[in-house]
């Protein structure tokens, strides 16, 4: 680009370019969308085991493995920083976002759901629906929006189906705790490996 | 109808300041990338921003290397504001 005076138009043109430069906003291979979908998935698939077996002072032991998950995560995107040379509004609001979601998921998954049983998964994969579809479009990466309204219904659903049913379901309640596997596949599992596959391609 | 900001109506500082609108602090490296231009002229046009008030330039070293980034102060995103108003009052005439 060559530095010279210009017309209004030319301007204009020039602020959007640079504005909108990316037509998507992610610029990685979703490596911590896959991260935290396994971790999850396995978590909720452990928590299920451990109830199956009747482990019921034990059985949320396997949700501990979020605690190094967020430390892993906090270092991955201080060192991407670091390496890209860029901040950007909308990275802030993600990772802003993100963190006001695990503090309300951890706050309802360890002590709402020690209470009042499945209800605060209910909830949980509300917000994780709906922290997703918002990512997804800050991103603007269709697959994410997508997944984060399905998990975010699927929330209102097993809310309602909680709320109604509670006393005829306790044996099936076990269930429930696959759904937060299920909501994860949807929010991230599937998007991450989309956005892997169209990363690498991209890079091609 | 107003004078353009002489500053920013360049293509070059226009597309470092509209970049560091999106990006709150953007590394040298990065500019010229999404720029195109030479780093001559580019470390040229940050300097005239950044005598200009624009902007904010910090050097550090990063595993040995110096490192350049700048970020927009406010006069340069208020700057911004203003000289898109009048773009769009050149474009768009009130009659």
């Amino acid at each position: 680009m060559k530095d010279k005076t210009m017309q209004p138009s030319d301007s204009m043109e020039i602020i959007t370019r640079m504005i909108e430069s990316r037509k998507t906003n992610w610029n990685d291979n979703g490596h911590i969308l896959r991260f935290w979908g396994w971790l999850i998935l396995f978590a909720s698939i452990a928590h299920f085991v451990l109830l199956e077996f009747q482990f019921y002072q034990i059985f949320w032991t396997p949700w501990l493995v979020t605690i190094p998950g967020a430390i892993y995560t906090f270092v991955y995107f201080a060192r991407m920083k670091k390496s890209q040379g860029k901040s950007g509004f909308l990275d802030k609001l993600s990772g802003f976002l993100w963190w006001m979601f695990a503090f309300n998921a951890f706050a309802l998954g360890f002590g709402f759901t020690f209470f009042f049983g499945h209800l605060g998964t209910g909830i949980i994969l509300i917000l994780l629906g709906f922290a997703s579809a918002i990512d997804g479009r800050i991103m603007r990466f269709r697959p994410m929006v997508i997944g984060g309204l399905l998990t975010n219904l699927m929330g209102f659903f097993t809310l309602g189906w909680m709320l109604l049913l509670y006393k005829d379901i306790v044996d099936a309640q076990n269930f429930i705790i696959l759904l937060v596997g299920l909501g994860i596949t949807l929010t991230n599992l599937i998007p991450g490996y989309i956005m892997k596959r169209e990363f690498d391609r991209k890079k091609q | 109808m107003k004078q353009l900001d002489p500053l920013l109506h360049s293509q070059l500082r226009l597309a470092i300041v509209s970049l560091l609108v999106k990006h709150d602090t953007l590394d040298f490296s990065f500019l010229k990338e999404k720029t195109e231009a030479t780093a001559g002229n580019l470390s040229v046009q940050i300097k005239k921003l950044e005598e200009a008030g624009y902007i904010t330039v910090m050097k550090r070293f990063k595993n040995n290397y110096p490192q350049t980034s700048c970020q927009l102060t406010d006069k340069g995103l208020n700057a911004f504001e203003r000289y898109v108003k009048t773009i769009n009052e050149y474009l768009n005439p009130k009659n």
